[in-house]
C-alpha cells in the first residue's frame, strides 16, 4: 500500500496521498479522506458534466450524485480500485440518464449517430479574427467549447475526459466500457472533427 | 484546462489542436457545490445515516414480503383453478377453440361462474402491492441505480467486491 496510512499519526498528508490511500482511510471510516477525494475530483467532474450536458445546474446535480453514490459504494469497492475511471463512469451514467430525460426536449444533447457531424461542424465559422484577438475578447473559449459541444456524444466524450479529465486511453476504454483501440480510434475522429471545426484557428496561430 | 497536458500521461507530441485545446479553461465550480457534497455525506450526523439506512431496510423486506405473497397467492389462484373445475374449461377451450367460438357467451358464462374470485382478488392487489413496492425500492434516494453502473449488476461492478 502506497504510502502506508494505517501506520501514520493524524497528521498523515491526506494532500499528497494517492487516491488508493485515501479510499482505503475513507472506507475505514476517515472522513477527512473523503473529503480530500471530494475536493480533488469535484472539479474535473463538473467540468465534464458541463461539457457534456451544457448545464451548470445538471452538472452540479451530477458530482453531487456521483460522490454520494462513491460514498454509499464505499463498502463495496476494493481497496485497489482505480478511483477515477470509477468516477467517471458514475458521473457519465448519470449525465446519460439526465440526457434521456431530456431527449424530447433538445434532441441535439442526445444525438448519438454520426452522420451529418461533420457537416454541422464544418458551419462553424472559418474566417475571422487572430487567436490572440478571440482569447482577449473571451471568444476563444466560447469557440472551443461550441466546438466540442458540437460533436456527437460518443466523440465528446473521449474528448473532454481526454482533455478536460486528462484520462489515459485506458482510463477513458474502462470509463466507456470499451477497447483501448476504440477510445484512441475515437479520439483520432473526434480530433479530426475538431481541427475541421476550429481550421481557421489550428492551422494558423496556434 | 491544465497546461501540463499529456505531460503526465502518455509521452506523446502535442501537436496543434492539442495546444489549442490547451487554452480552454474549465467551468469555475459554484462554491457551494463542495459543502453540499460533503454535507449529503461525510456531513451525515449518524443518526441520520442510521435512519436512511434503517428506511432503505425497511423498503427491501417490503418488497421481499410482498413478492412472497405474489408467490404464494399465485399458487393458491393455480390449486384454486383446478379445484373450481375453471381448468378443465380452459383446457377444453385450448382443445376445442371452434366450439368455444360457436358460442363464446355460454363459454364466458361458464369460467365466470366457476372462477375462484376470491383468489384472484387477492392476486390482483398482492400484485399491485408488490408493484408499489418496486417502484418504492427503485426511487429510494441514496440506492444505486442500475444506469449507475452500465446496467450491469453490483458484481460486475469495476472495482466491485467479488
Amino acid at each position: 500500500m502506497p504510502g502506508g496510512w494505517r501506520g501514520r499519526g493524524k497528521g498523515w498528508d491526506r494532500q499528497t496521498a494517492t487516491d488508493e490511500v485515501l479510499l482505503v482511510a475513507a472506507q475505514g471510516g476517515d472522513s477527512a479522506a473523503f473529503e480530500m477525494l471530494v475536493r480533488r475530483y469535484t472539479q474535473p467532474l463538473y467540468a465534464f458534466a458541463t461539457r457534456i450536458l451544457g448545464s451548470a445546474d445538471d452538472a452540479a446535480d451530477v458530482a453531487q450524485h456521483t460522490f454520494i453514490q462513491c460514498y454509499n459504494s464505499l463498502p463495496r469497492l476494493r481497496s485497489d480500485t482505480p478511483l477515477r475511471p470509477w468516477l467517471y463512469r458514475v458521473a457519465r451514467n448519470r449525465c446519460l440518464d439526465l440526457l434521456r430525460q431530456r431527449r424530447t426536449a433538445n434532441v441535439e444533447h442526445a444525438r448519438n449517430d454520426d452522420g451529418d457531424e461533420i457537416d454541422s461542424l464544418a458551419t462553424l465559422p472559418d474566417t475571422g479574427p487572430s487567436l490572440d484577438a478571440l482569447a482577449e475578447r473571451g471568444d476563444l473559449q466560447r469557440l472551443i467549447a461550441g466546438a466540442i459541444g458540437q460533436l456527437p456524444q460518443k466523440y465528446r466524450e473521449v474528448v473532454v475526459l481526454r482533455y478536460e479529465g486528462e484520462l489515459t486511453f485506458a482510463e477513458i476504454a474502462e470509463t466507456l466500457g470499451i477497447p483501448e483501440n476504440s477510445a484512441k480510434t475515437l479520439f483520432q475522429r473526434a480530433k479530426t472533427m475538431l481541427r475541421l471545426a476550429l481550421r481557421e484557428w489550428v492551422d494558423t496561430d496556434v | 484546462m491544465n497546461k501540463n497536458y499529456r505531460s503526465k500521461m502518455d509521452a506523446e507530441e502535442n501537436d496543434d489542436l492539442d495546444r489549442l485545446m490547451m487554452r480552454l479553461e474549465s467551468p469555475a465550480v459554484p462554491s457551494s457545490l463542495v459543502p453540499q457534497i460533503l454535507a449529503q455525506t461525510v456531513g451525515q450526523s449518524p443518526a441520520t445515516a442510521m435512519a436512511r439506512q434503517r428506511a432503505r431496510a425497511a423498503l427491501w423486506a417490503v418488497y421481499g414480503v410482498s413478492f412472497v405473497l405474489v408467490a404464494v397467492c399465485a399458487v393458491l389462484f393455480g390449486q384454486a383453478l383446478h379445484a373450481t373445475g375453471t381448468l378443465d374449461y380452459l383446457a377444453f377451450a385450448q382443445a376445442e377453440w371452434g366450439l368455444v367460438q360457436d358460442n363464446p357467451t355460454l363459454f364466458r358464462d361458464a369460467v365466470l361462474g366457476q372462477l375462484p374470485w376470491g383468489n384472484c382478488a387477492a392476486l390482483l392487489v398482492t400484485l399491485g402491492g408488490w408493484l408499489v413496492a418496486t417502484v418504492a425500492v427503485l426511487r429510494a434516494p441514496g440506492l444505486p441505480r442500475s444506469s449507475d453502473e452500465g446496467g450491469a449488476p453490483p458484481h460486475a461492478m469495476p472495482g466491485a467486491v467479488r
